[in-house]
């Protein structure tokens, strides 16, 4: 009997991520009786980002959960998931991407492409840290700030809202932040408190309605591959395990607030004039690059979902 | 003959390479001076510059190769006696062109997939077969090196020992 | 498996193949014959090795040490210091101690260091009767405290994996980076006295007044880098590039020494640079990823776990460990394959994770230019043209030095602890 291995990629470590992973594996390998091993490499253990995401599309790992964006250029669709604004909070946006019509619909995301997304889920809010506090939309203005990538999404709206986006590995951007080669990092909230940045700034801003999305995805054919009652497995088990990723989730942005303000910083957010004027800016932006007819079915499908699970 | 329009090809690469290389450079700075004097960075910058860089290195190995100064540790090899050094020395070509050739073959499947699969960089928005493609390149025109080397090995001209250390 | 990865690459490198040709034969081996794992992995790994932001900071100081040597920049620079420090036996030695110093407060990047001072420094100290074998052992050891020094990419790394405060680890490192730095200094003039090395000459005001005049502009090399990073105007891998255009401006325009085809040939001998060191890096790449896959490490670290060892004895274990795997992987694929599978064994045992990453980064440092693969060596190799047994019996007495270091870091924690209180 043929035992398959499954490796895994996060970038991140000991978050919810990690956990979701963890909880996945129990489930396939005690049903799985021997006949499927999960391996699970974080921090990037298996490459950068991009490089895990043709890895599994290429057939060298089976499973990669990174944020949505680094998708998109296996399906544009992918980016409908990283739509601003369209949230109130994180249990919202994890209740929409439990939702079967939802969850049908983004299963045939990069379906030309030979892979798939088992789960997507909202990780947290994105936040900024800055050396200066950012407390309007003003204070946008002239401001150096790492993004995560360099997508149109991510770049263009903070164009608009004045800044000056530089791309740079999370890595790097702490140190460049430190000696105020660039003013402040845009990522999402937890990273903030994994990297310690308290030790660098006080400031931290979350930004209203906006979450990090990311997708676990697999590839058709590591799915094919193992059979038809593994792939049973393996589809219910990352189902059970994404039901408790909301709580667990959660409770890691409000732990992290605790150490955040236990350290000494502060988290700022918008007032509601500037979070409304915020969310304007950026959602005209994204509106435009998300309105064209590939995207835009989705882009109402989602808005719809998001209304039924208020 | 074959020497001579080998450092031709060979010299025309060299230039094509560094001045990419100086390329690179201009582009890291431009995006400094893009930073402070017009508050814009060109995004994408920094993938070109690390393709420019898979160019140099893969391209550039090529360049190693033709010109016999790959690095190697040849401590033990000049204390052996001068037949074995022979037989060393196919093998090592051998190796070459069978290790070289079939990862150029991965490599040119994998660039393919890439451009079937039509993938860009999200910054630059850059085909990702053409850096993948690079690779493949730059290991086949390393066999093809190799094979030179063992023409002329064969015909008794050109013959430079395989291990000296030129800078 | 055990032949792939280990018995293979050891005979082939005794054997004298290309170091390339030794790992790629190696990854082939393991692919084809012992794993079933898609061989796109191959061009994954090769790719996604060379493909790192991180990493282009090489080749830009490669680029600028060319210009600086080709030019007299260099020569000015030394000069300065020269005649600065006086008579003092082992002057030179000295010098290029005190640059990797403060090359290390500028690039995390540490063969970046080797390939810029090695390229300044080993001709003036080959002038100055230096040997060759103590050159090469010490600018590829001075090369290794880049990353003890902050800034550090393996330190930045570490602090990612185990979730440590990256400043806080930067302000313990400073210190132990120093006494390293010392305790070389001090064998330097050592070796100066037993040698022979004949000392420089007497300090002369108008001597050292007259090296300034002639060094100002190249003065302005250092002072860029240096301004540019700690007033926050560019990242160190962008200083690189700025040292480079300015290196080529200065010696184009002012000393009118170098024209366009000279800063073009300084950029080809980046390319062969690359094309012999690099595509080594490639290779390792995928060797790194396959050990890593083969969960090599990871079965390392539960042989540990399971030997319930006091906390001295385990400090003692994970340093052999770091050792070993710094000999064949990379510092940043060891920091992140190995950092979070100890991290709660570390802190099971009440050590302290600023304190073990220091101890973690000492050890890689040596595994920078510790033979076979120490990719110092291959810097070293490149850009000064010596023969790699010479490199190799040179290293020798640097890697006791820093064997000592590593174990007054280890089991004196004072030492990172004094550094972080007295930087933050
Ligand atoms: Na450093
Ligand atoms: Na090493």
């Amino acid at each position: 009997q043929q035992t398959f291995t499954m490796k895994m990629s996060t970038p991140t470590i000991n978050d919810a991520t990690h956990e979701w992973m963890k909880q996945f594996k129990a489930g396939v390998e005690s049903r799985a009786n021997g006949r499927m091993k999960v391996e699970i490499y974080p921090a990037n253990q298996l490459g950068a980002i991009p490089r895990t995401v043709e890895g599994v599309a290429l057939g060298t790992i089976e499973l990669t959960f990174v944020s949505a964006g680094y998708f998109a250029p296996y399906d544009p669709r992918f980016e409908v998931l990283e739509m601003p604004g369209l949230f109130d909070n994180l249990a919202q946006a994890n209740k929409v991407y439990l939702d079967p019509e939802v969850r049908g619909r983004i299963a045939n995301y990069g379906k030309d492409k030979g892979i798939e997304p088992l789960l997507c889920v909202a990780n947290g809010p994105m936040a900024v840290a800055s050396n200066r506090p950012l407390k309007k939309v003003e204070d946008f203005n002239g401001m150096k700030i790492r993004t995560p990538g360099t997508t149109p999404l991510q770049v263009n709206p903070l164009k608009k809202l004045g800044a000056s986006p530089v791309a740079l590995p999370i890595g790097e951007a702490l140190p460049a932040m430190q000696n105020k080669t660039i003013d402040a990092v845009a990522a999402a909230y937890t990273v903030f408190i994994g990297f310690k940045y308290f030790d660098v700034t006080k400031n931290v801003t979350v930004l209203p309605k906006t979450y990090l999305m990311a997708c676990g995805v697999t590839s058709k054919k590591f799915l094919r591959t193992i059979g038809p009652d593994l792939e049973k497995i393996v589809r219910e088990e990352a189902l059970k395990a994404q039901n408790s990723f909301a709580a667990v989730s959660q409770e890691e942005v409000d732990v992290g607030r605790k150490t955040w303000e236990k350290n000494g910083g502060q988290v700022h957010e918008f007032g509601a004039d500037d979070a409304k004027r915020y969310l304007d800016t950026v959602s005209e932006v994204a509106g435009g690059l998300l309105n064209t007819p590939a995207l835009k079915e989705d882009a109402a499908a989602f808005v719809e979902a998001s209304k039924r699970a208020k | 003959m074959l020497e001579r329009v080998g450092n031709r090809v060979a010299s025309l690469l060299e230039k094509v390479l560094g001045v990419a290389f100086i390329i690179a450079v201009l582009l890291n700075a431009a995006n400094v001076a893009g930073r402070y004097l017009f508050n814009h960075s060109l995004i994408g910058a920094e993938e070109l510059q690390t393709y420019i860089m898979v160019f140099i290195t893969f391209l550039g190995a090529a360049l190693v190769a033709w010109r016999r100064v790959s690095l190697r540790m040849d401590v033990l090899v000049r204390y052996m006696p001068e037949s074995m050094q022979s037989v060393r020395s196919w093998i090592e070509s051998i190796l070459m062109v069978v290790c070289c050739g079939f990862t150029a073959l991965q490599s040119g499947q994998y660039a393919l997939q890439m451009y079937e699969l039509g993938i860009r960089s999200d910054g630059a928005g850059v085909p990702m077969w053409i850096p993948h493609g690079a690779i493949a390149l730059g290991l086949v025109l390393i066999c093809v090196v190799t094979v030179v080397h063992a023409v002329q090995r064969i015909t008794g001209r050109a013959f430079v020992p395989a291990q000296r250390v030129v800078h | 498996m055990n032949f792939a990865l280990g018995f293979l690459p050891v005979a082939l490198l005794l054997l004298g193949f290309p170091i390339f040709l030794v790992l790629l034969t190696s990854v082939c081996t393991a692919l084809v014959f012992f794993m079933d794992v898609p061989l796109a992995a191959l061009q994954q790994n090769l790719f996604g090795t060379i493909d790192s932001y991180a990493l282009l900071a090489v080749p830009f100081f490669v680029y600028a040490g060319e210009l600086m040597g080709r030019g007299s920049v260099a020569q000015r620079l030394v000069d300065i210091v020269q005649s600065g420090i006086g008579s003092v036996r082992g002057s030179l030695g000295l010098t290029t101690v005190g640059t990797a110093t403060i090359f290390g407060a500028i690039s995390g990047v540490s063969s970046a260091a080797v390939a810029t001072i090695g390229k300044v420094m080993v001709p003036a100290m080959r002038r100055a009767g230096y040997s060759d074998k103590f050159s090469a052992g010490l600018i590829t050891a001075v090369g290794a405290i880049d990353v003890i020094i902050p800034p550090s990419v393996p330190l930045l790394v570490y602090g990612m994996a185990a979730q440590e405060s990256v400043p806080k680890l930067y302000a313990a490192g400073l210190l132990p980076g120093l006494m390293i730095a010392a305790m070389i200094g001090i064998y330097v003039v050592w070796v100066s006295k037993k040698e022979g090395v004949p000392p420089g000459e007497r300090f002369q005001l108008r001597t050292f007044a007259r090296a300034l005049g002639r060094g100002v502009w190249a003065l302005g090399a250092p002072v860029i880098i240096l301004g540019g990073i700690y007033g926050g105007v560019f990242s160190p891998t962008e200083s690189a590039v700025i040292a480079a255009i300015y290196a080529a401006l200065v010696t184009r325009f002012v000393f009118r020494e170098l024209g366009w085809k000279d800063i073009l040939e300084a950029s080809v001998a980046t390319v062969m640079f690359s094309g012999q060191v690099l595509l080594i890096v490639a290779c390792a790449g995928v060797f790194g990823w396959l050990l890593t896959v083969n969960q090599v490490p990871t079965t390392m670290v539960q042989w540990l776990t399971e030997a319930q060892v006091s906390p001295t004895m385990l400090l003692l274990a994970l340093n052999i460990l770091f050792l070993v795997v710094g000999c064949f992987i990379d510092p940043i694929s060891a920091i992140l394959l190995l950092s979070p599978l100890l991290i709660p064994i570390v802190k099971a045992a009440g050590i302290d994770t600023v304190h073990f990453g220091i101890v973690v980064t000492v050890n890689l440092a040596i595994g920078l230019f510790h033979p076979p693969f120490g990719i110092n060596i291959f810097v070293a190799q490149t850009m000064l043209g010596l023969k790699l047994e010479t490199i190799y019996k040179g290293i020798v007495p640097f890697i006791v030095i820093y064997l000592i270091a590593l174990a007054l870091i280890t089991y004196l924690p004072a030492i990172t602890l004094a550094s972080m209180r007295m930087m933050m």
